[in-house]
């Protein structure tokens, strides 16, 4: 490093060059990377209306951003119509707090708002072996039948945690005390059993509260 | 030194994690799983590359009361731009690796080789030795998540090894990660002083 070139004048120079050449590299990467990584969100919204409705396809969802959908997670829900053009349901964005982060869920309900299609945990960062096996899919294929090439392309499972919420209807959720009668909880993660349910149903309800009980009062 | 032995440097002899006891944070925290940790180890040898070889070009005009700060802002942009590659190209392993990109502008590995070496040193040199200091980082979480990940998920890369087994899940926790490490750097030391005997003065 130079000792000469240590008065202040240089020090400034230099630090303002290298500043100016880093948001440059930075400003030309992002535009790069910018419409690979708003592609890549888009796909993860859809990927997780397309789980909790599997029969609904990609323009059959309608999003509904409205005062009235000001209470949901995010300002919005989503219509759900099937090829026919009849709404199936509704998709709905919940969050809760769980252990270490909070969980956000994407809610498949029917167009009565009485029974969950489905759900689909879209962020968490809960305890890996324990809170984060809402997220775990039973893979049965070994390495033994990876290397000895015994491998079946099997379509992606559904996470054993999350399955079990389809097609419930909503008095299928009995809390006692701090549990969920019906409910098959995460092994030594009651926190993060209950903040997916407690989100999921609280969202069903306050949903069923304000835009249907509404439109039935108009 | 020759052109392989400054390669060779930091894979073994003088390995960040194993001997110099550098970056150890995101060794711990990323080695769970081998996917996790060799998506780690390229990250930080690709900040590593760019930021020996920019250092080591800049080298003549940094003025020396202010290297820290550019060498800073030097690392952080690499950071980003790899940040910005791996949720564009990669995002599920962005997802897994989760705080601990951003974090790489502070694993010591890095600001270590551009104070010690790459301000010192000519580009081709500095490449070279971020190659080997990369490298070596890589291998260590390599053995460490091969461990963990067996021991602590029962699986490899994420496909099952024995069906059944219960694994351990403490060896994906803390600590797990502090046990492993801790024996790892034994065994590594032991190996390195049998044979010598101790110096009494």
């Amino acid at each position: 490093m130079k000792k000469r070139g240590d008065s202040a004048y240089n020090m400034v120079i230099v630090l303002a060059l290298l500043c100016a050449a880093a948001g440059l590299a930075l400003g030309g990467t992002y535009r790069v990377t910018r419409g690979r990584i708003e592609a890549q969100k888009e796909r993860e919204r859809m990927a997780a209306l397309r789980i909790v409705f599997p029969q609904v396809k990609k323009d059959g969802f309608r999003e509904v951003s409205s005062p009235k959908s000001a209470f949901a997670a995010g300002g919005k829900y989503h219509e759900a119509y099937d090829d026919s053009g009849k709404l199936v349901g509704y998709a709905l964005e919940a969050a809760g707090t769980g252990y270490s982060s909070t969980i956000r869920v994407t809610v498949g309900i029917d167009a009565k708002a009485e029974e969950i299609r489905g759900i689909k945990i879209t962020f968490q960062q809960e305890t890996p072996g324990l809170g984060a096996n809402c997220e775990a899919v039973e893979v049965e294929e070994t390495l033994w039948d990876v290397l000895v090439g015994k491998r079946e392309k099997t379509p992606a499972r559904e996470p054993k945690f999350q399955a079990q919420f389809r097609g419930k209807n909503l008095d299928h959720f009995v809390k006692v005390g701090n549990k969920y009668q019906n409910i098959d909880g995460l092994t030594g993660a009651t926190i993060t059993t209950n903040a997916v349910t407690d989100a999921a149903v609280a969202a069903v309800k306050e949903f069923k509260k304000r835009i249907l009980k509404s439109s039935d009062a108009e | 030194m020759s052109k392989w032995r400054i390669f060779k440097n930091g894979l073994f002899k003088n390995n960040p994690v194993f001997v110099v006891y550098l970056g150890l944070c995101p060794t711990l925290a990323t080695s769970t799983g081998i996917r996790d940790g060799f998506g780690m180890g390229l990250a930080a040898t690709f900040v590593l590359l760019g930021s020996n070889t920019i250092v080591s070009a800049a080298r003549r005009i940094i003025p020396r009361k202010v290297r820290i700060p550019c060498f800073i802002v030097i690392i952080a942009t690499f950071v980003t731009i790899v940040e910005l590659f791996l949720s564009a190209y990669q995002p599920a392993l962005y997802k897994s690796l989760g705080l601990f990109v951003p974090l790489i502008v502070v694993n010591c590995i890095i600001l270590y080789r551009a104070e010690s070496f790459a301000s010192k040193n000519r580009v081709f040199d500095s490449f070279l030795d971020a190659l080997g200091m990369g490298f070596g980082f890589t291998l260590a979480l390599l053995l460490l998540a091969f461990i963990r990940e067996s021991l602590g998920k029962g699986t490899l890369l994420g496909y099952t090894l024995i069906p059944g087994f219960e694994p351990a899940v403490i060896m994906i926790l803390p600590p797990g990660a502090f046990l492993t490490i801790g024996l790892l750097m034994g065994f590594f030391n032991w190996r390195k002083n049998r044979g010598r005997t101790a110096k009494c003065d």
